[in-house]
Parts: C-alpha cells; structure tokens; sequence
C-alpha cells in the first residue's frame, strides 16, 4: 500500500466514523453544527487529497496530520453525553466563551463550544493558529468526577484565560498584561535565579533548590499561568479564590515540598498573588455587615480563608503598585461585557443565599407576599457560588446560630452543599426563562388573587391545608416549595409541580423481571455485583429546557420536580397528576404519600396510561401536591431512602421486615 | 511510548502549508462556494488575524504539555513550531509588501474578504496576494 493509497483509506474512516456518531444523542443544540464543522474540515482534506498529484511525502504527513486532529474531533463526539457533565453549568461557561472569545471570521462569528466529560481535571482545548476550519471549536472537558461539584467548577475561569490569550482583542490585551508581568523576580531568568537562591528564601525553597540542582525556570510559562489566575478571579471572584486553593492545594505538597521548575509557579506565589489581588480589588470585604450575624460570620471565614496566604513574603512577587497596574490593563478585558465580570453581592441578598443553604436549602431568591405572589430575583452564578463557599466553610456558626430554633438542622457536607447550589443553578435557568418572558409578554400570565388568602392568617384547622394556610406556611417558612413561577401555581389546597430535567427509565436490556426477593440478595453482595444491582436497572436522561422527552404509552419514567420540598413535622404531603395531563393519559403511577419532615425534590412516577406517546417538557406542571394536618408525634427509627434526593433514584422494594415472607435465597426455583 | 509519538502529526508549519495552498487555489479561482473553500480561506483569515493581535504568542503556550499524557487523551499533541510559521509569515509579508507589514495584512484580509462575499476582484490584487502566499508555502517548506 502506498501512503497515497493508506493516505485515502485513513480519510474513508474518519469519514465513516462521522456519519456513524450521528447514532447518538450529544448536546441538543451543537449537534448540527459541529457535525458540520467536522464535514467541512473533512471536505478540505477531500480535495487536497484530489488536487494533489503527484503527492509529495511532506504533503502525505502534512494531510495525515491534519487527518488526526479532525478524527480526534469527531471521536469526541461520542464522549458528550449531557448526563456525564452538569449542563447548567456548561451554559454559563458557554456564554462566557461565546461573548468573550468572538472574533472577526469570514464565515460565521461565534466560537463552537463543544463539552465532554474527562477524568482528567479541567481544561478547554482550543483550535490551534494554523486551524483548517470555518468555525473556531473550544472543547471544554470537566472532569467526570467532580460533576456536581460547582464550587469547584469555578476553576474554569483560570482556563477561559488560556483561550482569551488567542483571541483577537482580549489576546493584545493580554500580551500588554504579559508584559507588565515581566517586573520582579519573575523579569528575567537571572532575577528568578538570584530570587531562589536569596538566603532569605525559605528553607523549603532551599532544599529544593539543593534537591533540583540547575531549575530551569519556565518565566513565559508562569507568567501565563499568574495572569490565568487573575482572569479566573475577575470571572469568578472570591468563589474562585476558593476554589483554587481547594484544587492547588492539595496537590501541591505545600509546605513540606515546592516545585520550582514546572510550566506552573510555584504554588505558594498563586495563593499569595489571589490573597494580593483581592485586596487590591478590595473584594477583601465582607458583604454582609456585622448585624447578619451567623451568615456575617461565614461570609468572614470564607474571606479568612481567601486571604491567607502563604505566610511568608518571599512568595510576593510583585508589589502592590505593580499588580494595581496588572490588574488595571486586565479590566479593559472585560471593558465590553461588564455583566461577566464579577462584583460583590449586595449584602442583603448573600445573606438570605447563605441561610437558605444553611437550612438545606437551594440558594436562589424568592418571596411570596400575601396574596401568594411569588417574586424571585435574578442571583448571578457568581453570588450563588460565594453564597455556597460561605456555607461550607462557614458551616460551625452557621449550625451553631439554627440549632436553637431548627434542632433538627442537618450538617452539612461539601457535597451536599454543591448539590445544593448546583439545584439552584438549575432553578435559576428556569427563574431566568420565566422573567424574560414576563418582559416579552407584559400582559399574558397574570392570575388574579384574592384578599381573602391575605385576610386568613390564624391557625389551620384539622384536615387539608387551604390556600390561604398554604400561604401562611410558606411565608412563615415553615413549609417549602420552590421555586414559585406563575402567580396561580397555588390552587385552592394545593400547589402545582413542575418537571424538573432528569428521566430515568427501566433499560430494555435492564433486569428480566422485578422480584422483592433481590433486597435480600444485595445485602449479601459485594463489589460489581452489589454496584450493578443497584445502577443497572435505569436508563437515565438529562434534559435542558424547551427539549421534548417522548413517553411511549406503557412506559414508566421516574423524574424528579423542579421544585424543592421542605415538610414540616407536623405536615404531610400527597402528590396526584394535574387532571389536566390525566385526561391525555398521562399518569402519576401511584399518589405519592410525602412524609412529615422530608426535604428534598418529588420523585414523579410518570405512565403513559393512552395509546399515543406523548411529549413532556422539563417545566410543566405535570402534578400537584396538597398537604395535610398530622396529628401526633411524626419521630421515626430512621431516614427514609428517598430523603435528600436531588434526582430520582432506583429504591429497595422490600425491607428487612418483610423478608419473613420472601422465599429463601438458595430455593433456585425462584431465581 | 505510543507508535504515533514519533510522529509530529501537529505540525503547524504543515498545516499552514496546507492551509496556503488551498487558499491560494481559491483565490485564484475566485470562489468559495465550497465547503473546501471556507475552510481555507475562514483558516488563513484567523491565522492573520491572530498574528496582527498578538504575533501568535498565545499559540506558543502549551499548558498541558509536560507529564500529562492521558490529558491529551481529548486533543492531539500540542501545536508545534508555531514560532516558524510567524517567521515564516513575516518574512513573506516583508518580501511582497516591501517591508509595509500592516499594508499587506489589510490587503490580504481584503481579498480574502472578497473571495468570501463573491465580491469582483482587482486582478493585481489577486495577483500579489496569491505571490504572498506562494512565498509563505515556500519559506514554510524550506523551515520543515
């Protein structure tokens, strides 16, 4: 075979393999255009492949090159899965990319973002400068991992950073800020080598230093690497300070070791240079003054922790006045898209953020007046991660400050406090989608409310809950359930649901059959097999808004609610399908019996009782729950399973009470 | 090591090869009417584009290039000798312009503009920037 010849059949399998992706479903909307991106990129290779004749052994492995980069491309469609990453927070990044990154093209404007999930860590890979095609595409790879980790995700403001210093405008601006950066002990490689080997240094550097021998230091490459660093914290503010010394952290070794000659400063002069910047920024300050008490207290422990730096002022490398003027040619950055960049919170509102989550709560702002109106505020992504920062490392006062009048307050984890806040970036899309279209139809929407609901506000009487007392609850935040959007979402004694974004459903190649008696088999278990009894059984979907989900007549879909649900103890909920959806055969397979105390999202237990499938949208009101009186003490031996769901989750069928009545597990006729 | 790692498969001097050569066919048949077409045209443009903002000096930058071999799993290997495609478009830009560097990226960005919109083109005009372009494909020949 010739490289011609191996040349052409190389080009037929990326070719092949393009059209083969299509069986699957990666990203609603960039599907199209990526897919046609990856066809145009091809097409030039197709023609070069023609034109060139005679082929030259240079224009082979040039072509053959060029072949790679679009196979790898095209590979990545199969590794993009929405379920693999959390979407809402790939649509803010995208935003992000798409406003800051757009360019002078002669074809088409935006930036193609393209997401896939990796273990790798954070990155966003660019085009190269010499890209053979029409649209620029910005792969952006979250690390499987760390999917509800949003706090964390604010590191990808550091790697935004990367690809502004390729674009157009923002990359002059950054070569300006590069160069400004060539100042101190990071000028030139003989002042960083007068810098380590100062005998002042600390005795971690020396030892290093005696350790490494001759360090080559990468100054091109830490300077990039400082000035990514700022961009992160002007995306991000002090969310990202956080979250880079969450992730650098720990795996730098600090103190006992500091690496000296890698593409990356030193880690102690990162950890410096945010402490540095964010009182140059003066975003030092807490936002909530010292009457706020315990979230006053969290916010200024979150901000202790920002500003702790390395304790040492060898790792300044650059004076005040120097990062000032750094800091200053950066800004004209972001001179055209102020709405990106970050500015504190207004105090009032981190503060309501941080108590929400205190509670368990998803950070977003809303109020509900008397008449049952419920008024939600816009909360930047930004706030809502500072809010959820605050909350974790703020979490002893915070605790301290409710346990007088909420004994029951959970502590919480750092997972869970990201679940949290990743719940209420969801939420936030759907607040985000309602006010814009309040402001396109000013008069569609509007239901009209009665004083009556503001009139009624003694105690409730034995039975359901009226709306009036519904209201009552939920002013009084003894009941929750959020978010509220549409003025008549409470009915007369109960209070519509919405469908939130995730489906699961029972595999076709899933379990032949459901047998009660499998509890008890995964109890004995272990390893694979415990783990694939309890993931296999569901298919699972994750669903942007405005995108249809088909349920096919006979199918049972699991999916959660848009809202979270908070019950108090003297509370229970009941959860039925709108009549409205029922009459098209659309069913809630069981009316789900909320329990006192339960918080968390509703698992919707949707059938398809017609004979047509039919399409469902995350954001309709597919259900409805009324709450009712409890009458006794509600205490229990133990959790129920479903207790602090985000999403829907395969339950045990039987418990360990009703083994007596399942047959043995080694009678094989039952198998 | 992998069988391909001895193979420079990111070269970007022969990628901008590539990319000069189709361009140059493309503007001396004045179409870009096919998808072939945009795409060399669409990269040329950005290629300049990037070297008048910033001489390509955020292309030189690899972040991810040093002990992270399974986080290239995503992305072939790191551009290289981008620096030898800007020298290789500087002194291509200096031999047809006359040392005129800003002149001559606005008189290539204006033809690559006209091949784009279909616009009628000023035969001296198609004829220095199809020179430039032919001196780039030679001076990034000669630095491979």
């Amino acid at each position: 075979m010739t490289p011609l010849e191996y040349l052409r059949e190389q080009y037929a399998s990326v070719e092949r393999t393009l059209k083969e992706t299509l069986r699957h479903d990666y990203g609603p909307n960039e599907s199209r255009e990526y897919f046609e991106e990856c066809q145009a990129r091809l097409a030039l290779i197709d023609r070069e492949i023609l034109a060139d004749s005679p082929a030259t052994p240079a224009t082979i492995a040039a072509k053959t090159g060029e072949l790679t980069r679009v196979g790898i491309r095209v590979a990545l469609i199969e590794r993009s899965h929405l379920g693999e990453f959390f979407w809402p927070f790939t649509d803010i990044i995208r935003s992000f990319a798409e406003r800051l990154f757009e360019e002078e093209e002669l074809f088409a404007g935006k930036p193609l973002v393209h997401v896939v999930s990796e273990g790798t860590g954070y990155q966003i890979v660019d085009d190269p400068a010499t890209r053979l095609g029409t649209r620029r595409i910005l792969v952006i790879a979250f690390p499987r991992q760390l999917k509800h980790h949003v706090l964390v995700h604010a590191i990808f403001g550091h790697e935004l950073g990367h690809p502004a210093a390729r674009t157009d405008d923002p990359g002059r601006i950054a070569q300006a800020v590069l160069e400004r950066m060539e100042a101190g002990p990071l000028a030139n490689d003989a002042a960083a080598r007068a810098w380590v080997d100062d005998p002042k240094a600390p005795a971690v550097v020396q030892r290093e230093r005696r350790r490494g021998g001759t360090v080559h230091y990468n100054l091109d490459d830490w300077r990039t690497e400082l000035f990514c660093d700022l961009f992160g914290l002007f995306l991000f503010g002090p969310a990202f300070a956080a979250a880079h010394r969450a992730e650098l952290e720990s795996s730098s070794g600090w103190p006992d070791r500091i690496a000296l000659g890698g593409t990356h400063p030193p880690y102690p002069i990162r950890r410096r240079l945010m402490a540095q910047a964010l009182r140059v920024l003066e975003w030092d300050r807490p936002a909530i003054d010292s009457d706020g008490g315990a979230a006053h207290l969290a916010e200024r422990a979150l901000l202790d922790y920002v500003l702790e730096d390395a304790n040492c002022e060898w790792f300044e490398v650059y004076p005040d006045h120097i990062l000032k003027g750094v800091i200053d040619e950066l800004k004209s950055v972001f001179a055209r898209h102020g709405d990106i960049i970050y500015g504190p919170p207004d105090g009032d509102e981190l503060e309501r953020l941080i108590s929400r989550l205190a509670l368990g709560r998803p950070p977003i702002f809303e109020d509900l007046d008397a008449l049952g109106a419920a008024t939600q505020r816009p909360v930047r992504i930004q706030h809502c991660l500072y809010a959820g920062w605050c909350a974790w490392i703020g979490r002893a006062p915070l605790r301290q400050a409710l346990l007088p009048d909420h004994p029951r307050v959970r502590e919480l984890s750092f997972f869970y406090v990201n679940r949290l806040c990743a719940q209420a970036l969801l939420q936030q899309q759907a607040i985000d989608a309602v006010l814009k279209w309040r402001d396109d139809h000013p008069a569609g929407g509007k239901a009209e409310l009665h004083r009556d609901a503001e009139q009624e506000s003694g105690p409730a009487a034995s039975g359901a809950l009226g709306r009036s007392q519904i209201i009552r609850r939920i002013r009084d935040e003894s009941l929750i359930v959020s978010p509220l959007l549409s003025a008549d979402q409470i009915g007369a004694s109960s209070i519509d649901l919405r469908m939130g974004n995730t489906v699961l459903i029972v595999r076709a190649r899933g379990s032949s059959h459901v047998d009660p008696r499998k509890a008890m088999w995964q109890a004995q278990l272990a390893g694979h097999e415990k783990e694939a009894s309890l993931q296999q059984k569901h298919e699972r979907y994750e669903l942007k808004f405005k995108t249809p989900f088909l349920l096919h007549p006979g199918t049972l879909a699991l999916v959660p609610t848009l809202e979270w649900v908070s019950l108090p103890q003297d509370l229970m909920g009941s959860v039925t399908a709108r009549s409205t959806w029922a009459r098209e055969g659309l069913s809630i397979a069981t009316a789900t019996m909320i329990e006192p105390g339960y918080q968390g999202i509703v698992t919707l237990e949707l059938a398809n009782l017609g004979e047509i499938p039919i399409a469902l949208y995350p954001g309709l009101e597919l259900a409805q729950i009324s709450f009712f009186d409890v009458v006794g003490s509600t205490r229990k031996p133990r959790a129920g399973q479903f207790e602090l769901s985000f999403e829907p989750s395969q339950g045990t069928i039987a418990k360990d009470s009703e083994y007596p009545f399942l047959p043995p597990n080694d009678d094989d006729r039952y198998r | 090591m992998s069988i391909m790692a001895a193979q420079d498969l990111n070269d970007a001097r022969g990628a901008a090869r590539l990319m000069a050569m189709a361009a140059r066919r493309s503007i001396e048949e004045q179409g870009a009417s096919t998808a072939a077409s945009r795409v060399a045209l669409g990269g040329l443009f950005r290629l300049l584009r990037a070297y008048r903002a910033h001489r390509l000096a955020g292309f030189a930058y690899q972040p991810h290039r040093e002990g992270s071999q399974e986080g290239m799993a995503i992305v072939a290997p790191g551009e290289s000798h981008i620096t030898a495609v800007r020298d290789a478009l500087q002194r291509a830009l200096a031999e047809v312009y006359e040392n005129d560097e800003e002149i001559g990226l606005e008189s290539v960005e204006a033809v690559l503009r006209a091949v784009a919109s279909e616009n009628r083109l000023e035969p001296n005009d198609v004829r220095r920037t199809s020179c430039f372009l032919e001196s780039l494909v030679e001076k990034l020949e000669a630095a491979a």
